[in-house]
């Protein structure tokens, strides 16, 4: 059995990135295309953002706000609507795991 | 039978008071008459005028009593045209020269538009509108009015600049006479055809806008005429005040209905092979209603099967001209070329006009199949009509729908007989009874305030004013009920804009990205703003949002071109027209009322996105070429005069009124011009046909 690896963000623990993976998971179910995310959703979206390999590629010029948007290959994923109104999609495992 | 025999029967059932079946009878006759150069006998000419059908009385061969009749029974038609109405037309004429208001229901054949046509013509009123229900029907009437009323009136379908100045005669649906408000004060006479769909019975989605125009237009209308097909008894109500209720049972054509659905059954091979024989057999065109898209699809897969190539040389082109235009993935070509048109609500308006067209005058064009749009009074000159389905897009047609449906066949002086063949179970037979009330939905609207309303209803409009003045000042909820800047009719979709605007004002920041220059910039807002709709799309939230952006180069691709770009999410030709006809009607105006909402809650957003509204509601299309597109005039057309560039289509200062004047002023030289095909040349006569007087 490999060994439970925590995601840590700044204002929420999860013991295990399984666990992230459901909340985050469950985040986004609530969420139709396109909508805003809540101040408190949008709290912890952008801390686990913060994990992303490619953090500075995602922001661009700047959020405005997080969204959710429909990936290539069709899936919903969360998206970071930028001050320039152009929109990056994201995928949260990448965050948990910290994937390339 | 012998003529003589017949003539006999005629006479008795006139003797024995029964003028219905003697009616009948007459036009049975006269179905089977061959007019020939002598006309008709006497006899034959005394028993028509016997049955109050004076326009199908023969003059020459009518003896002296029957000639004076016609022409007692003749009045002004318009453009200085005298012709014999009919002796319910001209009892109905009468009350409206002197200056009733009246709400008259009618069969489909009788003829009640040309009462309005007479009544134009001699009473001379300065300020008309006329509400029809459809596009389709407001540029049939504009074309009609503006051939003969053209020296005297400025026939108009939308506003303009010189409303005040001289006399109008402007048709429209509600929604467009809503808008049109603040710059009609005075009305001589307001029409209401179809007025039965200001029952949320019979038009749910529009009714509403229908009973505002009609309060708002009521209050200051010296003349009311509205119009209905068979409507037995109309209810009290404060909206029909001061109108007379007429009912009319005088028909001009004979229906000759048979019913085939009890041998089909179930059996759909039956059903099919019936429909084969019956367009085999039966002369004359026919259109098969065949109720939904998927019905009408069908039907169009059995005539593909059935039916040869057709000869016309004009059939051929407009087919090579849709596949051109269109693509040749698409059916319709291959129909057209069978000599098959189809006729649905959602098709590019020109096309949708010259299929009726062809279909009227075109031998070859044999058959149209049709959805439900057929019912709301395109008139067609069909001899026979095909129940195929006795349904809609909602579900099971009810009587009143199945008897407009069946009216479609026959025309008054084109065919004294039409054929009804009934292949699907017609709905029970019931007495309509139109009962008009002030929905709900528009308790609040300062357009209504003038009705008399209960306590009750006062109370909700309280309700919803006070819901408004929680998230915005006072003055700017009066500003917005009062004036013109809500195109909804729906004080709950109002509601909800207010309220979920007002819960999270920075989630609609976002809407300022709609004014971005790149397409890819508009999705977030496009959804946000979807999601606000108060009733359901009926298509997935993602196919709305690529088709707005990729309607964005509506006018500099083509329509193959762009259907290239949506093939990701599988929109093809037909939900093409779906789509645009919902993004520029329903999305634009919803937009339009966000903005004008979110404006108010947020007085210091420092943004404003009318002119993306106002550019989605032309499809992005240059606006004038949007409008151009209800006179019958493609897109296609247009792009290809402003190539050779005598006419500036994108600028601003182009209104359709001036640029309708500009087309005609270069007519031989458009016209001439070796970039249009055969059928561009048949496109442009059709339009310019109907923007001449006579």
């Amino acid at each position: 059995m490999g060994v439970a690896k925590p995601v840590e963000l700044q204002s929420k623990e999860f013991r295990t990135q399984g666990e992230a993976r459901e909340f985050f998971s469950a985040m986004l179910k609530r969420y139709k295309v396109g909508a805003a995310l809540s101040d408190e959703d949008s709290a912890l979206l952008g801390q686990l953002l913060r994990r992303h390999r490619c953090y500075d590629e995602i922001v661009g010029c700047g959020i405005d706000s997080f969204t959710t948007t429909i990936a290539e290959e069709g899936s919903k994923c969360f998206a970071v609507l930028r001050d320039d109104g152009t929109v990056c999609g994201f995928s949260y495992h990448k965050c948990i795991t910290r994937a390339e | 039978m012998e003529l003589f025999e017949e003539c006999q029967v005629i006479s008795s059932l006139i003797d024995a008071g029964r003028e219905q079946a003697a009616r009948d009878k007459v036009i049975e006759l006269l179905s089977r008459l061959e007019r020939g150069a002598n006309g008709y006998p006497e006899v034959v000419n005394h028993l028509i005028r016997s049955v109050g059908l004076f326009p199908y009385i023969h003059a020459p061969s009518a003896a002296w009593q029957d000639r004076f009749a016609v022409e007692a029974f003749k009045a002004d038609v318009g453009a200085g045209k005298r012709a014999a109405l009919h002796i319910e037309q001209s009892r109905l004429l009468s009350k409206l020269l002197d200056g009733e208001s009246l709400a008259v229901s009618a069969p489909t054949s009788f003829g009640k538009s040309f009462v309005i046509d007479a009544l134009i013509a001699i009473r001379k009123p300065a300020r008309v509108l006329i509400i029809v229900p459809t596009i389709a029907l407001m540029d049939e009437t504009r074309r009609r009015l503006q051939k003969k009323f053209a020296r005297t009136h400025r026939v108009l379908t939308a506003t303009s600049d010189h409303m005040a100045e001289g006399q109008f005669i402007m048709v429209c649906p509600q929604e467009r006479a809503i808008s049109l408000a603040d710059q009609i004060d005075e009305l001589d006479l307001f029409v209401v055809d179809e007025f039965y769909k200001a029952s949320s019975d019979f038009d749910p989605d529009r009714s509403a806008a229908l009973v505002r125009a009609i309060v708002r237009f009521s209050s200051i209308a010296r003349q009311k005429y509205f119009l209905a097909p068979n409507v037995e008894r109309l209810a009290a109500s404060p909206l029909t005040d001061g109108l007379e209720f007429v009912k009319l049972d005088f028909n001009t054509v004979l229906l000759k209905v048979s019913n085939h659905f009890e041998s089909i059954g179930k059996d759909e091979k039956a059903k099919s092979e019936r429909l084969r024989s019956i367009l085999a057999s039966a002369p004359g065109k026919t259109l098969v209603y065949a109720g939904t898209h998927a019905q009408v699809e069908a039907v169009a897969s059995l005539l593909r099967l059935w039916r040869r190539g057709s000869k016309s040389e004009l059939l051929k082109s407009f087919s090579a001209w849709l596949r051109t235009h269109y693509g040749a993935a698409w059916k319709l070509p291959e129909l057209v070329a069978l000599g098959v048109g189809v006729h649905n609500g959602q098709l590019h308006r020109p096309l949708s006009q010259i299929q009726v067209q062809l279909f009227d005058e075109e031998p070859s064009m044999e058959i149209l199949v049709s959805t439900s749009s057929i019912i709301e009074g395109v008139n067609t000159s069909a001899e026979n009509v095909v129940i195929w389905s006795a349904k809609n897009g909602s579900g099971r047609i009810s009587d009143f729908d199945f008897r407009n449906i069946a009216g479609r066949s026959g025309r008054m002086f084109r065919h004294f007989v039409g054929n009804v063949f009934v292949l699907d179970e017609p709905p029970p037979a019931v007495e309509t009874q139109l009962s008009l009330e002030l929905p709900e939905c528009l308790l609040g609207f300062a357009d209504v305030d003038g009705a008399s309303i209960s306590a009750e209803q006062r109370e909700h409009c309280d309700s919803f004013r006070g819901d408004l003045a929680r998230v915005m000042p006072t003055a700017d909820v009066r500003e917005l009920l009062e004036g013109r800047s809500l195109q909804s009719s729906d004080t709950a979709q109002i509601r909800v804009i207010a309220q979920r605007i007002a819960a999270n004002p920075k989630d609609f920041r976002a809407l300022r990205f709609l004014l971005a220059e790149d397409p890819e910039r508009w999705s977030i807002p496009l959804y946000r703003v979807i999601d606000l709709s108060s009733s359901p799309w009926g298509v997935p939230h993602n196919e709305i949002v690529s088709v707005v952006k990729v309607l964005s180069d509506n006018w500099t691709s083509t329509i193959p071109e762009l259907l290239e770009r949506l093939e990701s999410v599988q929109v093809n030709v037909d939900k093409f027209f779906k789509l645009e006809r919902l993004v520029s009607y329903r999305l634009a105006s919803l937009i339009s009322d966000i903005n004008a909402i979110h404006g108010k809650i947020v007085p210091d957003r420092g943004f404003d996105i009318s002119p993306f509204s106002a550019r989605l509601s032309a499809a992005f299309l240059p606006p004038v070429v949007s409008a151009l597109e209800e006179y019958g005039l493609p897109r296609m057309i247009c792009r290809k005069i402003q190539g050779v560039g005598i006419i500036d289509f994108e600028s601003k200062e182009l209104t359709a009124e001036t640029a309708i004047a500009q087309l005609k002023e270069h007519e031989s030289n458009i016209r001439s011009w070796s970039t249009f095909g055969e059928f561009d040349r048949y496109l442009l006569k059709h339009f310019y046909e109907g923007v001449r007087g006579e």
